[in-house]
């Protein structure tokens, strides 16, 4: 017997052929070319019972029923057909739009948070300084980890006029020097914010003067502390 | 067989023999398979034999002596069909309809079937698709209806089905899958 079909085009039809699965028009052409192609022959022969019992056999029938997947592509819907058709992976479109939503999870949140109608308010830790050299209750804590909110009273300058706040250490050494402050609340008390990495322990005083008074006379001065 | 033709032309009557030994092995096998009673096939094989015999010296082949052949072993197919019940063939009723219920009626090896469950219980347990083709095939739909259902090319199909007769005849052999 050869060793190969003498026309592959024809010769794949052999297992349809013995499954009966051909039409009327191929089934002749199959056997036509079995008429001359040796080992197209021979395949068929040698399993011509099995082919028989194949299609004939009840047992047979309801094993590959049994076996067989209840779903075929003509009862899936459209809809799962186009999503997940047989293609590559990359190809189907149930896999793009899992990989879309996870890509837009992410992008959601984050412009979430930047459309947000309240920004975030950074704390502060707060004190009021009274105008009297005592520290009272005037206490910074660096150990907090908050900038300082300072709250004093402010001399009464000229309409418009801004103020100056100046806040040096023990050794009179300027920590932080303000001139153009205009920011007086209804209560007619300034405010600075002490920022945290300017924090050392120790005793501190906050000076207020009228900007371009040219006298001290016009001074509040404050003392507060800072602690761990 | 064309060697085998040419030399019973020229009177070698071994050559003949053997070129008719071929040709009635082929004869059954189809014969079977479009009528399904053995005994009938092996009749109607016989017979187109014979006639082949008695014309293949004189007859003019336009597409050959196998096509000329086969195209005899048809027509005594048909004739037999026509036979069957003239009363019962229904002008729409193909042949292919009459053709299926005699295969029906077969008898099934025993033997031949166990070894053939066997054997498939392992294939179609992992080869869903072989599954799912079969069992349209057993639902009575062709290779055309079967690839639009399936969705595949038609190449495919007989990729699918080639594939698993290969593991089939494997196991049916060796028991191996």
């Amino acid at each position: 017997m050869t060793k190969q079909c003498n026309a592959p085009e024809l010769g794949a039809m052999l297992h349809a052929y013995e499954l009966g699965a051909l039409s009327e028009e191929d089934t002749e052409r199959f056997e036509l070319h079995t008429m001359t192609c040796e080992f197209c022959f021979g395949e068929v022969a040698s399993l011509e019972e099995h082919s028989i019992v194949l299609q004939n056999s009840d047992s047979v029938q309801q094993l590959v029923a049994r076996t067989a997947p209840e779903t075929d592509r003509s009862r899936s819907s459209g809809l799962l057909r186009y999503l997940w058709p047989d293609a590559p992976m990359i190809f189907r479109p149930a896999v793009t739009l899992l990989l879309v939503v996870l890509m837009a999870i992410p992008a959601y949140l984050g412009l979430r948070v930047l459309t947000s109608d309240s920004p975030e308010i950074r704390s502060l830790q707060a004190i009021r300084l009274t105008s009297t050299r005592s520290v009272g209750r005037n206490i910074l804590s660096i150990g907090s980890g908050l900038d300082g909110a300072i709250g004093f009273a402010v001399p009464e300058c000229a309409e418009n006029q801004p103020y100056e706040v100046a806040v040096t250490d023990e050794q009179d050494a300027v920590i932080v020097h303000l001139d153009a402050c205009t920011m007086i609340d209804e209560r007619g008390m300034g405010e600075i914010v002490f920022p945290h990495n300017l924090m050392k322990v120790g005793t501190f005083h906050l000076a207020v003067t009228c900007s371009d008074s040219g006298s001290d006379t016009d001074a509040l001065e404050y003392t507060f502390v800072i602690k761990e | 067989m064309k060697q085998l033709l040419v030399r019973a032309h020229q009177g070698d009557k071994a050559s003949e023999d053997k070129l008719f030994e071929l040709v009635l092995a082929r004869f059954n096998l189809y014969a079977r398979r479009w009528i399904g009673e053995r005994d009938a096939a092996a009749d109607i094989a016989q017979e187109t034999c014979i006639t082949i015999l008695a014309k293949y010296k004189t007859e003019d082949f336009e597409k050959g002596f196998e096509a000329w052949a086969y195209g005899v072993l048809r027509m005594n197919i048909r004739h037999y069909f026509h036979k069957l019940s003239a009363a019962k063939r229904a002008e729409s009723e193909k042949e292919e309809t009459i053709r299926r219920t005699l295969q029906s009626n077969q008898s099934v090896d025993p033997d031949i079937e166990l070894a053939l469950v066997k054997c498939l219980k392992k294939i179609l347990g992992v080869n869903r698709r072989y599954a799912r083709t079969v069992n349209l095939v057993y639902q009575g739909y062709r290779s055309d209806e079967i690839c639009k259902r399936m969705d595949i090319s038609r190449n495919n199909f007989y990729v699918i089905l080639n594939r698993a007769r290969s593991v089939l005849k494997k196991c049916l052999e060796q028991g191996i899958v």
